[in-house]
């Protein structure tokens, strides 16, 4: 029952998919009849009439092209309600086969789909099959038209309810790729739907789960409440029937609650099954009160023109009867029965059953037992059926693949039969590819063991370093500063006078030494004025010219935005030590996805292959691998017109 | 009646120096905190005409109170002061209007004319400071530059490389006229001089630069 209640909100996510994307027809429809111009106005009581009316008159008047726009337009709005109409089904059937030569292909083409729409309503399969097809036949550019999108979605429904599920498959990834050519978010959404489908009944639960993350991905992106909710919904079912613990049931019930809730006016079947939901996770939790509320709210949005609603809610009421007194309610036990097996719900009507036989055997009716007993062997045998009907549509594709790889063996074998020499050359051929792999792997090896040398040679070279900084700032601070506070500290001792210019270069020393080591109040200043400072101290201090282009959207954290800061500093060191170049530009601009930093010098350039693999080049090795541990894309190119470092990075 | 300030220095000695200063210009000092964010609590609350902040402390930094007073609407005026003679935190400051900014080096002059400058209602800023950052605008812009269009650097790229009018004509497959067009266009949005030779001049100078840009 489940499963015909989420195809009627199908047909509604169909719907919606036509509604942004058929083009209006330019032919104008008569004032007289501008009330069938909006599909709003089917509702109208005028409506029906008004249409009648029109379509007489105006066929009567052989104005051909407009009784075609009209039987669009209702078909649209017959579409966007969900509305079978016999009437007008025999009146379009009619109306092509006499007059299609007089009417535009495109309308042709529309007026065809809705034929097939709505005879897929009256489950006409085949009728429908023959219409859609030539729907999709007549139009001129079938990659891009959304007609051809979501005939090939109702195609692949019909498909899958009359259980060809491969075919389903075709079509289904055919509209999606309409769809997905037009970038229709929202029809992308739903048709996950039908894939969804299809994947259940492959039993396929991976790829079940995926397709409705992506609708969920899809309908947030095209804000699409119907199909985010029926996502939800079906996430839910799915998870009721193959999670014990209801974890995931709770989550995903817990979300549609969020999205009905906040629906100002949500489709009833949302609200129903919402409720249905929530009274299941009730009773999970053993908490009767709550459910037995929620049951209510479930009876009081049921639709009452729906067997499945019913059905729904009898079994509802008959598990929280069971649940709280330990017993069925006798009638709505039988009539259960009875519908569960009508709907092949057979593994619930088994529970319910099994329920009722260990009631009866403790009570010691035993003839009762027997008989829920035999009813209950029969659904199981029925549910091993269903199973075994996947099993063989999985062993079907196992063995077709089978077939195929047999077929590819035997045809080998026949080769090698008829031409020795072949053989030979294949054998010869496979020792190569032995051989070759061989070599690949050792190679690869060598490659690796090459790799973490390097890397070895990176730490030892790191430590090596910072032994040789921290040496170099003791030096600074002892040469320069400790010598200078002695002699300010013994020329106090002597009672000279200090000035306060010698005081001035000591802050000076103490300030670049500081400044050397980590960028003043870098995380309140931010990367673009510490590198602006960077570049004005190097200006200030080398002849080199810099020029900078900054435009960074703060979207870095500080120890990302740190590691860039360094890799710059670094490249002007660089630059300032090996190029001998006379001008630099800095380049770090954020673009949507991206952040391109770049840093280019007019320097004597260098051989980027050769260099790399020297040990000895410790500040290249450096900015590669806090481009690594930033996850960033570091290239570098040099000629001798100068050199250009790029590291791009994903935000 | 003396003007009320509120000190915050995570160095008292350091403190305690300012407070005398400040004391002899005849202000009333109403609070001395070694705690950023206590200083800023002191300061909402008490909300004195002055307050001044060292960079550096623990709880808030002296940028962050000054963001956060000029968020809640706070009249007291800020000065800054700090060791960092580093442009990138002095524009900071400026762009949060801190009313003074001060080198701890040079604090006892800094500080008097500072406060003399704030009873006028003016900003006052360390003028070393302020020529460093005069001084640091008029290197070359590559937001101009990127205001032109690629015809343009083209031509401009000609220029850079001495040719004539009929030269660049003949090179970029355009009429003279079109050449002209476009040096007035470039002189317009590089804000040069109307004369002839100026947009020569200034490619010559700046060729090394806006060749690494494209």
């Amino acid at each position: 029952m489940q499963r015909l209640l989420l195809a009627r909100t199908l047909f509604i996510l169909i719907v919606g998919a036509l509604i942004g994307c058929s083009q209006d027809d330019p032919i104008a429809i008569p004032e007289d009849y501008a009330l069938l111009e909006k599909k709003e106005n089917f509702k109208d009581s005028l409506y029906e009439a008004t249409f009648s009316k029109a379509y007489k008159e105006l066929l009567d008047k052989k104005e051909f092209k407009v009784v075609a726009a009209l039987l669009a337009k209702k078909g649209k709005a017959l579409d966007y309600y969900l509305k079978y109409d016999s009437i007008y089904l025999k009146q379009s059937v009619q109306f092509i086969d006499e007059h299609n030569t007089s009417i535009s292909a495109n309308q042709n083409k529309k007026i065809s789909y809705f034929i097939g729409s709505q005879y897929e309503f009256d489950r006409n399969y085949a009728e429908s099959k023959k219409w859609l097809l030539a729907a999709i036949a007549s139009s001129e550019n079938p990659e891009r038209d959304t007609i051809v999108g979501t005939s090939h979605k109702i195609l692949s429904s019909i498909y899958r309810v009359t259980t060809d599920l491969e075919t389903a498959q075709y079509h289904a990834f055919k509209a999606l790729a309409v769809f997905e050519a037009n970038k229709d978010l929202r029809n992308m959404s739903s048709i996950q739907y039908n894939i969804c489908r299809i994947s259940t009944a492959m039993n396929d639960d991976v790829s079940t789960l995926k397709s409705l993350d992506k609708m969920i991905y899809y309908g947030k992106a095209a804000k699409d409440t119907t199909n985010i909710s029926l996502a939800y919904l079906m996430n839910a079912f799915h998870f009721m029937n193959n999670d014990a613990t209801f974890k995931n049931v709770i989550k995903y019930s817990d979300s549609l609650d969020h999205y009905v809730s906040s629906w100002s006016d949500p489709v009833p079947t949302y609200a129903f099954n919402n409720a249905v939901i929530k009274t299941y996770v009730h009773l999970f939790n053993k908490d009767f009160e709550a459910a037995e509320e929620e049951a209510l709210k479930a009876d009081a949005l049921k639709n009452p023109a729906s067997n499945n609603d019913s059905y729904q809610i009898d079994n509802l009421n008959l598990k929280l009867s069971f649940d709280k007194n330990g017993t069925y309610d006798k009638e709505t036990f039988e009539k259960m029965i009875a519908a569960s097996t009508r709907n092949r719900d057979y593994s619930r009507a088994k529970s319910v059953l099994d329920n009722q036989i260990s009631i009866e055997e403790k009570e010691k009716v035993y003839d009762k037992a027997f008989l829920y007993l035999k009813k209950s062997n029969v659904m199981r045998d029925s549910i091993w059926n269903l199973e075994l009907k996947s099993k063989i549509y999985e062993f079907e594709k196992k063995y077709e693949t089978a077939k195929k790889e047999q077929q590819i063996i035997s045809q080998e074998n026949t080769l090698l039969q008829r031409n020795s020499i072949i053989a030979v050359l294949a054998l010869g051929l496979l020792a190569a590819g032995f051989g070759f792999t061989i070599y690949n792997n050792l190679r690869k090896k060598r490659m690796l063991e090459k790799e973490f040398q390097l890397q070895e040679n990176y730490t030892n070279k790191l430590l090596e370093n910072i032994e040789q900084e921290r040496s170099r700032i003791a030096g600074d601070l002892h040469d320069s500063v400790n010598h200078k506070l002695l002699l300010l500290s013994n020329k106090a001792k002597q009672g000279q006078n200090l000035s306060v210019d010698e005081f001035s270069q000591l802050i000076a020393q103490v300030r670049s030494i500081s400044h050397n080591l980590h960028p003043a109040m870098f995380e309140k200043v931010g990367l673009e004025r510490s590198i602006d400072e960077l570049v004005l101290q190097i200006m200030e201090t080398t002849p080199l010219k810099i020029t900078t282009q900054l435009a960074y959207a703060k979207e870095l954290k500080t120890a990302q935005e740190l590691q860039i800061y360094r890799i710059i500093e670094e490249a002007l060191n660089n630059i300032l030590k090996h190029s001998k170049a006379t001008h630099a530009f800095i380049k770090l601009v954020s673009t949507e996805a991206t952040l391109e930093v770049k840093i280019k010098d007019n320097g004597e350039g260098f051989d980027a292959v050769k260099i790399k693999d020297k040990e000895a080049n410790f500040g290249l090795l450096n900015i590669e691998q806090r481009a690594k541990a930033i996850k960033g894309i570091f290239n570098i190119s040099s000629s001798k017109n100068g050199t250009e470092l790029g590291l791009t990075l994903k935000t | 009646m003396p003007k009320k300030i509120i000190i915050a220095d995570d160095h008292p000695i350091s403190g305690k120096g300012m407070e005398a200063i400040l004391k002899s210009l005849g202000l009333n000092v109403i609070g001395l905190h070694t705690n950023g964010l206590r200083a800023f609590n002191d300061i909402c609350l008490q909300k004195p005409e002055y307050a001044l902040l060292d960079m550096q402390m623990p709880g808030m930094s002296g940028l962050d109170i000054l963001e956060k007073i000029r968020a809640k609407n706070i009249k007291t005026k800020i000065i800054i002061y700090t060791m960092f003679t580093d442009i990138s935190i002095f524009k900071q400051a400026k762009e949060l209007h801190a009313d003074g900014y001060l080198l701890k080096e040079f604090a006892t002059d800094d500080l008097k004319a500072c406060i003399r400058a704030l009873e006028k209602n003016e900003r006052w800023y360390n003028p070393k400071l302020l020529e460093k950052l005069n001084k640091s605008k008029t290197a070359f812009s590559s937001e101009l530059y990127n205001e032109l269009t690629l015809k343009e650097r083209a031509v401009l790229k000609c220029v850079a490389n001495n040719m004539s009018t009929k030269e660049i004509s003949l090179e970029q497959f355009i009429s003279e006229r079109t050449v002209e067009t476009h040096r007035r266009n470039i002189r317009n949005k590089l804000n040069l001089s109307k004369k002839n030779n100026a947009l020569l001049v200034w490619a010559l100078e700046n060729k090394e630069f806006f060749s690494l840009m494209d």
